[in-house]
């Protein structure tokens, strides 16, 4: 998708982190943003943010683990902005989920927010953007591109159970956005999974918007140090901008972890080989 | 884990098609099987049928979806059978999910039953099975249940992908369990089958009714063609994981060049990315 400047762009979980570092590379390139997030006041300080460089924003909030709440922020953006070109999936949470009963409410709390939150935005959104897109046609490129943001922790060797559910989600994420490419092939509607590895964001104070129903409220040390160079959201939101203008379907930032991707995927393929070797 | 004779192996799902196939090769080695799946006749037909080949089996009924129940179960495998010391997380449905708001019941359900059986059953079991290795010094050893698509095989579009998702859920926990359990004698694999003759595709006669209630529908035409294997096949494939301690265990070596593919087009990107300054 090359022609941006004009057009809407929604960012989910816009108010901090990796999502205002791409609601600034957009708004950079004259996209009108909607900074949508579970904080009010979050996605508003970022929309005055945007406003006060020059850019056309607003503030939304949504909680995308209610998919009445998804829908509902899909017909305002419709009525308000006529509609959206560029859909980023950016909002998630992580958290601990030690082994034993104790931890469910954690792993519910993570798998609605990171997996049934992009099943809620791709419900609601993609058929009224794939509607828009077949309306536009040509005049307007009929284009229109979905961001997802993963991270690289779905894809690296597991070390523990701890974060478990954050990294089951992501790989699940993985699978979906795969599938999502494939399945909005040839719509005009492009699809990228963007993988970041360590970036300087809140992400590991997700506890602070657990739900009164999930427990509530939670702190949360992340185990050790983050993994490797950690890098600023504006480098991620430049990332994102890349990925839409080009189509990426996978988008990495940093390209220096390939090493210990590959090798928990080569593990996955030795054992076609075994399997081979060793017939049953 | 070498020494399977006279331990005992709860097989969820398996009332019928892999479950069964597992059960069936687990007896064979002189295990004591605990069958169980949602339909507590399905369950008694397989019981029965090791049972009438000389093994000792037995039948429970556990909806996995249901965190009691599954706790329920484990505290009746404790006091019935001592404990567990193989444990087959293999209860899975699939059902069509196409986009939009229609499909979230199906998203629901097969969310609660593919992911979090397996996270209901890991919580009430493995505390119990790594107290039961400590006091033994003991092997045991976890099988989950994910599919040849939770190898990253990209799929044709959205029809399926609550399915699909959560199958690479059960990768990643199976990766993470092995991490956590390295060390305490408890082994993990994670089963990647292709296609096999199964009734999945009939798993809408149990979706339950908050979800929408039984649903039937047709398997996807694109998936004939493939080569379907026998469960029992699977069965002692699973059986080879369990005593390599595998961490995953294929039945379809002919279809890698699939996980190849979705593998080298992750691997691409972050070439593509050093390549590309922002």
């Amino acid at each position: 998708m090359q022609e941006l400047a004009g057009r809407v762009a929604l960012i989910i979980g816009g108010g901090g982190g990796i999502g205002r570092g791409i609601a600034l590379a957009l708004a950079g390139e004259g996209m009108r943003i909607v900074a949508a997030d579970i904080e009010t006041d979050s996605a508003e300080a970022v929309a005055a943010e945007l406003a006060a460089a020059g850019a056309e924003a607003s503030a939304e909030t949504v909680d995308v683990s209610d998919a009445g709440a998804v829908e509902a922020l899909a017909e305002r953006c419709f009525e308000r902005h006529g509609g959206v070109d560029v859909l980023c999936n950016n909002a998630g949470v992580v958290g601990p989920t030690r082994l034993g009963p104790a931890s469910l409410d954690n792993w519910r709390w993570i798998v609605d927010v990171n997996v049934l939150g992009v099943v809620h935005v791709v419900n609601a959104f993609v058929p009224r953007m794939l509607a828009r897109v077949g309306e536009a046609g040509g005049e307007r490129g009929g284009e229109a591109h979905i961001v997802t943001a993963s991270s690289i922790a779905g894809l690296i060797p597991g070390l523990g159970w701890e974060i478990s559910a954050y990294r089951a989600s992501q790989l699940a994420i993985v699978g979906m956005t795969r599938d999502l490419r494939n399945e909005l092939a040839g719509s005009g509607i492009g699809v990228t999974l963007l993988c970041p590895g360590a970036v300087s964001t809140r992400m590991w104070q997700a506890g602070r918007n657990r739900p009164a129903e999930r427990g509530g409220p939670e702190e949360y040390r992340r185990p050790g140090a983050l993994d490797g160079r950690v890098i600023d959201p504006l480098e991620v939101g430049r990332r994102a901008l890349h990925a839409i203008r080009e189509n990426e379907l996978y988008t990495m930032t940093h390209p220096e972890r390939r090493d210990v991707v590959e090798a928990a995927l080569r593990e996955q393929l030795d054992a076609f080989d075994r399997a081979a070797e060793t017939p049953v | 884990m070498r020494d399977l004779d006279g331990r005992v192996a709860l097989v969820s799902g398996g009332g019928s098609g892999i479950g069964r196939g597992i059960a069936i090769a687990l007896a064979g080695e002189g295990m004591r099987v605990v069958v169980a799946d949602i339909e507590a006749e399905a369950a008694e037909a397989v019981a029965a049928e090791l049972a009438a080949s000389g093994a000792e089996a037995s039948a429970e009924v556990v909806d996995v979806s249901d965190v009691a129940a599954v706790q329920a179960l484990a505290d009746r495998c404790d006091e019935r059978y001592g404990g567990v010391d193989v444990l087959c997380n293999n209860a899975g449905v699939v059902g069509q999910t196409p986009i939009g708001p229609g499909s979230l019941d199906s998203w629901r359900w097969i969310v609660d039953v593919n992911l979090f059986g397996v996270v209901h059953a890991i919580n009430a079991f493995v505390p119990r099975m790594l107290a039961r290795v400590g006091e033994t010094g003991g092997e045991a050893h976890i099988v989950n249940t994910s599919s040849l698509g939770g190898g990253l095989i990209a799929g044709d579009g959205w029809e399926i992908t609550a399915y699909r998702a959560s199958k690479f859920a059960i990768v990643a926990m199976s990766r993470d369990l092995r991490g956590e359990l390295a060390g305490s004698g408890i082994g993990v694999s994670v089963l990647c089958p292709g296609g096999v003759e199964t009734r999945i595709w009939q798993a809408g006669r149990n979706r339950p009714t908050e979800r929408g209630g039984p649903e039937t529908w047709e398997r996807p035409s694109r998936l004939e063609g493939e080569r379907v294997i026998g469960p029992l096949e699977v069965g002692r494939r699973v059986l080879h994981a369990i005593r390599e301690n595998e961490l995953y265990a294929i039945t379809h070596p002919e279809r890698k060049f699939q996980v190849e593919a979705g593998t080298q087009e992750l691997l691409d990107a972050f070439d593509q990315a050093a390549n590309v300054a922002v």
